[in-house]
């Protein structure tokens, strides 16, 4: 769905039915529920933080804006899926904060901040583009598909590209 | 209903965020977008935020310019047909 055009009426339909299916496991907390900012139907934000009792979290954000050339069509122009530790928190709003020019700890991360959209794996570095990354397609993946996978990763102790079906060229 | 929340912000309050993210990282905007060594030292979630309230804003006034020109059309239109009504009557007179 993430790399379809799309409206904020159907995104928010299908948020609200995947995240009505969510089961989230006691060892976890919603420190920033999920919050949609739209500014009309080709154009909002949404972001949304997961803790866990052992010191990791998920950081899930999106931005769509209007599909340029396309009326009434909104397109995914930022996207960042995050788990691995807190190592720190940003004072503003004690959320966990990450540095991407640091040395952060990452489990996997993908994103498209600096460079098209883009894998991190195990390390806060190298940034592994599509084009090494065989068999899954970065731009398919929602903030839904990502935050089922860690969840199921978690339950069942299964390594992370298993669980999204990768293997790193 | 849904527990999935949502905010719609004005144009005020979007700038005021944006005037937040200026005033802590001491930059403007502007700088802000065009400097990527500045951006890779600010948390990531703050990068996020400031770029998307900053679209947030652009969407906004675009979408008033619309509304404005879209009126003016109108009111353009409207004056224009009053003045051919009055001519009207005028040489009706």
């Amino acid at each position: 769905m993430a790399q379809l055009g799309t409206t904020y009426g159907k995104h928010r339909a299908y948020a609200d039915s995947e995240y009505d299916a969510l089961a989230i496991p006691s060892d976890c907390t919603e420190t920033l529920k999920l919050i949609f900012t739209p500014v009309n139907d080709v154009a909002w934000s949404s972001r949304w933080y997961l803790e866990f009792t052992d010191g990791k979290y998920i950081r899930a954000v999106e931005r769509f804006q209007r599909w340029p050339g396309l009326t009434g069509i909104a397109k995914r122009m930022t996207v960042a899926y995050h788990y691995g530790d807190i190592v720190r928190r940003n004072p503003d709003d004690n959320l966990p904060g990450y540095l991407s020019a640091g040395t952060d700890q990452v489990d996997i991360r993908i994103d498209n901040i600096c460079m098209p959209i883009h894998l991190h794996y195990q390390s806060q570095n190298p940034h592994i583009p599509q084009s090494s990354v065989i068999g899954l397609d970065l731009e398919s993946v929602d903030m839904f598909i990502f935050v089922k996978g860690i969840l199921k990763h978690r339950d069942t102790k299964k390594p992370l590209n298993s669980i999204f079906k990768f293997k790193i060229r | 209903m849904s527990p999935v929340r949502e905010q719609f912000l004005t144009l005020l309050e979007v700038e005021a965020v944006i005037h937040k993210f200026e005033e802590k990282y001491h930059v403007s905007t502007t700088e802000f977008l065009t400097n990527t060594a500045l951006r890779a030292k600010m948390f990531d979630d703050d990068v996020f935020q400031w770029e998307a309230f900053n679209a947030h804003r652009d969407e906004l006034e675009r979408v008033a310019e619309e509304v404005r020109s879209a009126y003016l059309g109108s009111v353009k239109k409207s004056t224009d047909e009053t003045h051919s009504a009055n001519n009207n009557l005028a040489l009706a007179a």
